[in-house]
């Protein structure tokens, strides 16, 4: 017994002796050392924890859990408008399938719509907890900038995500698009210099008034691809001057 | 002309607690709730998120039925240019929203605007 107790701890210690080893070459090799030690010695502010500083982190939650359950719904959507019956497209088959079908797909769906809205919700409280603390003033105006970015990209994201539904919803999200767009060439003075405008416009994100396939493809790939794409980088580049520049005063 | 820019540190709470782990710890306590609250939310049925027409449009839509549709894209525009120009408007360096009242009160009048439409757009 004693010498089976003794195998195993043995065991367990070469098991710990690789990990650390293998830790400590990773370390060796990538340079982490430096950024380790610098991040163990980093101090925080006290409001750090207050709610309403944590509020870009909640939007960061909420978008990873976007990230995630839109990867599960993204390998079973299938952004067509071919009918397969009589009003039913494609699409709306497939997130059918994806809500009656698919293990947990009900689940999933609905924390993918539920974070959307905690990630609007979020994003609008962040920038004006932003602007009340006057946390846009310099150094940090670039900042700001990318968060205004990442605000109208969340927009999209929105936007987009509900196109991609193809029920009554999308139809009219993609119709106050097409209404927003076409706004530009009925601005009273100016808007016939614009024509060209809206119509380059409609015809690049719609192609049609009503939800079609051009649309479908159109947001799916703006919504699955580009966005995140997009986002990622612009993310990292706020998270990079949130770095340099630490977190803003409290009031 | 570049504005000097403000020297910080980017750690500047010299008198703060350590992110390691006192701060990573609680961190992480946020975003367990957070992801808690939506799977709780997320398993409340068949319950979908918000009905249509959706909070977060029926802004634009009140604009759109109220004045016009032009209107709503200006808005939208005016808007999104504010909000780009605003570090570079609001070049004083008190960060107290009372000693900034211009821009709150345009704040709060975009938002009482919106609350406004919204309504109109429901």
């Amino acid at each position: 017994m004693a010498e089976e107790r003794s195998r195993v701890s043995g065991l367990i210690f070469r098991m710990g002796s690789i990990f650390t080893r293998s830790r400590d070459w990773i370390i060796s090799r990538s340079g982490l050392e430096e950024m380790i030690k610098e991040t163990e010695e980093k101090k925080v502010p006290k409001h750090a924890l207050n709610p309403m500083f944590c509020l870009g982190g909640v939007t960061l939650v909420a978008l990873i859990l976007l990230g995630l359950t839109g990867l599960f719904l993204d390998s079973y959507y299938e952004p067509s408008d071919v009918e397969e019956m009589t009003d039913v497209s494609r699409a709306k088959l497939s997130i059918q399938r994806i809500v009656n079908e698919v293990p947990f797909g009900f689940y999933v769906k609905s924390v993918h719509s539920w974070a959307a809205n905690v990630m609007v919700i979020t994003i609008l409280l962040h920038t004006l907890r932003v602007f009340a603390t006057g946390s846009y003033k310099n150094p940090r105006e670039l900042t700001w900038l990318i968060g205004v970015l990442l605000l109208v990209f969340t927009f999209t994201f929105l936007t987009t995500g509900y196109v991609l539904l193809d029920d009554a919803r999308s139809q009219s999200v993609v119709t106050t698009f097409s209404d927003l767009i076409y706004g530009i060439r009925d601005l009273p003075v100016i808007g016939g210099a614009f024509e060209w405008l809206s119509a380059w416009a409609n015809d690049l994100f719609i192609g049609s008034p009503i939800t079609g396939e051009g649309v479908l493809v159109r947001a799916h790939w703006i919504h699955t691809t580009a966005l995140p794409l997009v986002t990622l980088v612009i993310l990292l580049g706020h998270f990079y001057l949130i770095r340099k520049h630490g977190i803003s005063g409290p009031l | 002309m570049i504005d000097e820019v403000e020297e910080t540190s980017g750690n500047e709470a010299e008198d703060g607690r350590p992110f390691l782990p006192n701060h990573l710890v609680e961190e992480l306590g946020v975003v367990f709730l957070v992801t808690g609250v939506i799977l709780v939310l997320a398993s409340l049925g068949r319950v979908e998120a918000l009905r249509m027409p959706h909070i977060f449009f029926a802004g634009t839509l009140g604009m759109m039925r109220g004045v016009a549709p032009w209107f709503a894209t200006i808005v939208l525009m005016v808007l999104v240019i504010f909000l780009v120009a605003l570090p570079f408007l609001d070049k004083s360096e008190e960060p107290h929203p009372l000693k900034r009242k211009l821009f709150v009160l345009i704040i709060l009048a975009v938002i009482a605007m919106w609350i406004a439409f919204t309504i109109m757009g429901f």
